[in-house]
């Protein structure tokens, strides 16, 4: 290796139509290396004189590794400049193979890789009815941390909310129904897969904390057991501010899911808050800090086409703000944080948070990415009310 | 990189291929399913061969075929010492086509609107029309500023005793408000073809140069 890219980018903001359409106007030669954390293997494309001519990919190659690349709706490339074996095993030009791979794509041939997996273009079907997304996580590697494999049955009960219990579980394979308590029996607040964890890291290091949310098996599922024994120690490791950021996303999890409840039962959209609140930070806003909260309440509001509607309400120990490792976190981008009168808050050090977060092992970095994107996909239903 | 966009003024993404001294832009060949716009470019392909370079590529959508292919225009001069290279798309009609149709549609500089004369696709095109105001909107363009040409087509029909409608109703039923440029044409026959493609090429370079006076 060795080679330092040329050129390098996120997916989501150029993705691959647009790279290889770039490579061949200006006839470029050289390597694209995709990377995801959905997939355990890095994608490579030879590019010569602007024109794909072999791609590797998980024992994939030729057009179909290349054809597969077009479903990664998350990731990095990087492209270098350097040789490689110049037999061209495609033989389609670049325009053919984006045509008709974007073609597979939209026909459903081509499997759509990342964390939010649509089972149409929208969350209801023709019919009207809700059709859940299935969140999943990244591709799960961490084999070290698994004590066992469990299958269960369509229907199988694998948590039971309001019981006690620190098991950990990730989903290898199948689809599992986070549920919640409502009026008129449990409601389906997310549909998690491959990747997804199941428990919390919470309830490993908090006694007594009762089971949030039911998990039921939606179809045949297998569950990875996670060794907790060994995710205890890593924990233990943590500073305590960390462990606060790792319950603070995890309770906004929780809060969001039984506000998405409450709205479906005619909570009103502002749940009786009070107007003697304040903005901490306004939605759209540039936000450089991070703070814990010490006292009193922060009420995160979402303001959509002039309605103003309540997300949830944080307390002590959670925290307020961004850091650059959530992509999908309320505020500032598409929640307010608003202050009860007594509201007490202390800034935290982000840079001590994120050097922290890239010393800790990949399965916390994994449970927190996986937290993050079904916090953001609970948001959006919530936010819609369409549970 | 050698290359810049042009100004974003109208969300233009006609590129400078500086290397090359090339501008290349975006054609859009739009319409119901089956109105002809895949025989549209059939035809441009053969009868202009050579002012095409490289092959057509051909994807075999829903409904409707896809078709691309580059073509250097002659005797439309240069833009700024630059030579232009047109990229011709047609859209596939089906829904479900949505990545496609971004891809096609982000960027476009002119678009060719294909209305199917047949009577009984009066509703198809009026549908289609909409369609297309609306995915132009979602890219960041306006139907009403982007060089835009209709095209009734299938106009030999009504020689076979096929009912059609007048190229009056169809200017009211499509072009009342937009009041763009139209022909009657005959893809399968060649008819009208040629001309419907020089008129949007001739707006579209217009537009260009005239994003470039601006810039200057």
């Amino acid at each position: 290796m060795g080679v330092q890219p040329v050129l390098a980018g996120d997916l989501t903001f150029i993705d691959l139509s647009d790279l290889l359409q770039f490579l061949n106007s200006d006839a470029k030669s050289g390597v694209i290396r995709l990377f995801s954390l959905y997939v355990e293997k890095p994608g490579c494309i030879y590019v010569l004189d602007g024109n794909p001519i072999d791609a590797f990919w998980d024992g994939k190659r030729g057009e179909e590794a290349l054809y597969s690349f077009f479903g990664w709706g998350e990731g990095r490339f990087e492209f270098t400049v350097e040789t490689f074996p110049e037999d061209r095993r495609i033989q389609k030009t670049t325009m053919a193979i984006i045509l008709d791979a974007l073609k597979r794509l939209d026909e459903g041939l081509i499997e759509k890789i990342g964390p939010i997996q649509f089972s149409g273009d929208k969350m209801r079907d023709d019919a009207g009815r809700i059709q859940l997304p299935v969140v999943r996580g990244p591709a799960f590697a961490d084999y070290l941390y698994l004590a066992d494999e469990e299958s269960f049955k369509s229907g199988d009960c694998i948590i039971e909310q309001g019981r006690h219990g620190n098991w950990l579980w990730v989903v290898l394979d199948g689809v599992v129904e986070m549920r919640q308590k409502t009026p008129d029996g449990d409601a389906v607040v997310a549909r998690v897969g491959r990747g997804a964890f199941v428990g919390s890291l919470s309830s490993l290091m908090r006694l007594e904390h009762p089971r949030s949310a039911s998990f039921i098996a939606e179809n045949d599922v297998l569950l990875g057991v996670i060794d907790t024994r060994q995710l205890t120690m890593d924990l233990g490791s943590l500073s305590s501010e960390f462990l606060n950021l790792i319950y603070g996303i995890e309770n906004r999890l929780v809060m969001i899911a039984e506000r998405a409840v409450a709205l479906k039962y005619g909570d009103p959209p502002m749940g009786g808050l009070s107007e003697n609140i304040k903005p901490v930070i306004r939605q759209g806003d540039r936000v450089s800090k991070f703070f814990s909260v010490e006292a009193g309440n922060a009420y995160i509001i979402q303001t959509v086409g002039g309605k103003k509607m309540l997300l949830g309400t944080l307390g002590p120990g959670d925290f307020i703000g961004r850091l650059p490792m959530f992509k999908h976190i309320h505020e500032p981008n598409v929640a307010a944080v608003f202050a009860s009168p007594d509201l007490k808050l202390s800034i935290q050090d982000k840079d001590a948070l994120m050097a922290e977060y890239e010393t800790i092992p990949s399965i916390i970095k994994n449970i927190m990415e996986y937290t993050s994107v079904c916090l953001s996909v609970m948001t959006d239903l919530a936010s819609r009310d369409i549970l | 990189m050698g290359r810049a966009h042009l100004p974003q003024s109208r969300n233009h993404m006609a590129i400078f291929n500086i290397r090359k001294r090339e501008i290349e832009c975006k054609i859009v060949f739009y319409g119901p399913g089956r109105c002809g716009k895949t025989t549209n470019l059939e035809h441009i392909f053969k009868a202009f061969k050579r002012q095409v370079t490289g092959e057509m590529v051909s994807v075999d959508t829903e409904g409707d075929s896809t078709l691309f292919f580059d073509f250097l225009p002659m005797g439309l001069g240069k833009i700024n010492g630059c030579d232009v290279r047109v990229q011709i798309f047609t859209v596939p009609g089906q829904q479900k086509y949505t990545s496609t149709r971004r891809l096609v549609l982000k960027g476009v500089d002119g678009v060719v609107f294909v209305a199917d004369s047949l009577a009984v696709r009066r509703e198809k095109n009026l549908l289609s029309l909409k369609d297309l105001q609306q995915n132009l909107k979602e890219y960041g363009q306006n139907i009403t500023s982007i060089p835009l040409v209709l095209q009734y087509n299938k106009r030999d029909l009504a020689h076979e005793g096929i009912p059609i409608m007048s190229v009056e109703q169809m200017e009211r039923d499509l072009n009342r408000q937009l009041k763009v440029k139209s022909f009657e044409a005959s893809a399968t026959k060649g008819m009208g073809v040629g001309k419907t493609l020089q008129e949007c090429l001739k707006l579209t370079l217009i537009s260009l140069h005239k994003e470039l006076q601006w810039a200057k």
